[in-house]
């Protein structure tokens, strides 16, 4: 793990016992690679590095998709991975270099640019704390409870709550928007 | 407007984009499971090819050596080691040591042999960036946070030449700031470091002995990459660029002092290939680095004279090697 990740560890540690794999991994990448993408591209904010994310994080469940396919929900643990390597500064920036090289020899990147106020939220949101970042995106690109966000940042859901606040507060007042009603 | 209608229409925004890319790869190019399939094989195949970029890096090296003895117009060539306190000499008996990302969430640190070409595995699971001491001893790598039950702040640690005495330089008092150092100063004392909590971001000093005496030295974050040869200066890889936006495909080399003066940045904003590193020159004139586009290019401490190096017709570099096959 990156010391620009944070301080907890990407992929360990608070894993479900691994039993048999219950689903091909073709079956999973095919179900959750739309949302593996989603992710990566809000927190990364790139046209061109965001697949690639997305793939760096099948590839290491691929890996051990004999242990990972085995647990209750392996979702969650790539959608940690992937949290973390789209706000990782070298991870990011290493899928992104090379990605921009083959751009360069022609290849098109596949995700098309967002709105201009798409653009402008999510720039905002990357340009808050990472954790906020990984929770705001989280729980609002999948309507996502809050016991899920945090149990797949491995943080507690007090935690979340407050980095939920905090990020919310921020970009507020980053793009004058008006409060929410409580 | 409020956040939360704002935050949907994003959300859509993002949900419609990949369903584009989706409708865009099932009908031009090749179903989803078979692009994984390529990136899987185009990872395998960069390992392949690692051993050559490894013997590219050694070129790289030469070519920085030499770069310290480009002339600059407005002053005499000076002999080595006059008017420095201490050119830095820091790999011992020609081994070169360097990183491999696995595509997992670690790094693996190697050495070679330059001579021999012959690399060592130190089986160490690490952050990128290992840097040699000025006196070839020890090898300065950062921890990894550890699993959330038992995670601990980031800190800079060193094991020596061979991967043996691992040690964490814990001297730091406040448990929340997480700190990963990438360059000794000149005589050993110091380390330039990146630190970084939920809040803050910054480049610090602190001691090479035992990680303490921590002292910001630039609120702006970002990895660094040297000390300058009479130790006053740190060169670093600035994430943002200061006052602007954030950038993605690159950073800005940016100088500060020890003792957080003179903070400039002398490339343009993301001019600089990410993490590539940054090397001060013997005599203080240079500093070396990665642009953008993978060229080598040196620019003086003050931004000025910056220019391209020349190279071989395959000379782009890759700052990031795989591992060997």
């Amino acid at each position: 793990m990156s010391f620009l990740e944070g301080s907890r560890s990407v992929a360990e540690g608070s894993e479900p016992v691994a039993v048999e794999a219950s689903e091909t991994f073709e079956d999973f990448y095919v179900r959750e690679y739309p949302a593996i993408v989603g992710l990566a591209y809000a927190l990364s904010g790139s046209r061109s590095g965001a697949e690639d994310l997305a793939q760096e994080a099948f590839l290491v469940a691929h890996r051990g998709w004999d242990r990972i396919g085995g647990f209750d929900e392996p979702g969650v643990w790539v959608r940690r991975v992937v949290a973390n390597l789209s706000v990782s500064t070298i991870r990011r920036r290493v899928v992104e270099t090379k990605a921009l090289a083959r751009i360069a020899l022609g290849q098109t990147p596949a995700l098309p640019e967002l709105s201009a106020e798409g653009v402008e939220f999510w720039r905002a949101v990357r340009s808050l704390p990472k954790r906020q970042a990984q929770v705001i995106a989280l729980r609002y690109l999948e309507d996502m409870p809050i016991a899920e966000v945090a149990r797949i940042l491995g943080m507690a859901e007090g935690t979340v709550r407050k980095q939920l606040f905090e990020g919310r507060k921020k970009v507020v007042r980053l793009l004058r928007l008006e409060e929410d009603e409580a | 407007m409020t956040f939360e209608s704002r935050a949907r229409g994003a959300v859509l925004d993002i949900h419609r984009a990949v369903e584009v890319m989706e409708m865009t790869t099932s009908t031009k190019e090749p179903r989803k499971i078979e692009r994984f399939d390529q990136f899987r094989d185009r990872k395998h195949r960069n390992r392949r090819i690692g051993a050559l970029v490894v013997a590219g890096a050694l070129v790289v090296t030469a070519i920085v050596v030499l770069v310290t003895n480009v002339p600059r117009k407005d002053k005499p060539v000076s002999p080595a080691g006059e008017g420095t306190s201490a050119p830095a000499e820091t790999e011992p008996a020609g081994r070169i040591v360097y990183d491999v990302y696995d595509g997992g969430n670690d790094t693996r640190i190697f050495t070679i042999d330059v001579a021999a070409g012959e690399p060592q595995d130190l089986g160490i699971d690490t952050d990128p960036t290992p840097v040699w001491s000025p006196d070839g001893t020890r090898i300065l790598i950062t921890t990894t946070g550890g699993p959330p039950e038992e995670a601990t702040p980031v800190r800079p640690a060193t094991v020596a030449a061979e991967g043996s005495d691992y040690r964490v330089l814990d001297g730091l008092e406040d448990p929340s700031l997480n700190l990963g150092c990438s360059a000794y100063s000149p005589d050993g004392t110091l380390l330039a470091c990146s630190g970084y909590d939920e809040l803050v971001s910054g480049v610090y000093t602190v001691r090479a002995s035992d990680g303490g005496g921590l002292r910001q030295v630039a609120d702006v974050g970002g990895i660094p990459g040297d000390f300058s040869p009479d130790g006053q200066e740190i060169v670093f890889l600035a994430d943002d660029t200061i006052g602007d936006e954030p950038t993605s495909e690159g950073g800005t080399l940016t100088v500060v002092g020890i003792d957080g003066s003179g903070l400039r940045e002398i490339t343009p904003p993301a001019g600089v290939q990410a993490f590539s590193g940054a090397s001060w020159s013997p005599d203080g004139e240079w500093i070396a680095y990665i642009d953008v586009q993978g060229r080598l290019s040196v620019v003086h401490p003050d931004g000025t004279s910056r220019h391209l190096i020349s190279m071989p017709p395959e000379g782009q570099i890759d700052g990031y090697p795989e591992p060997p096959a």
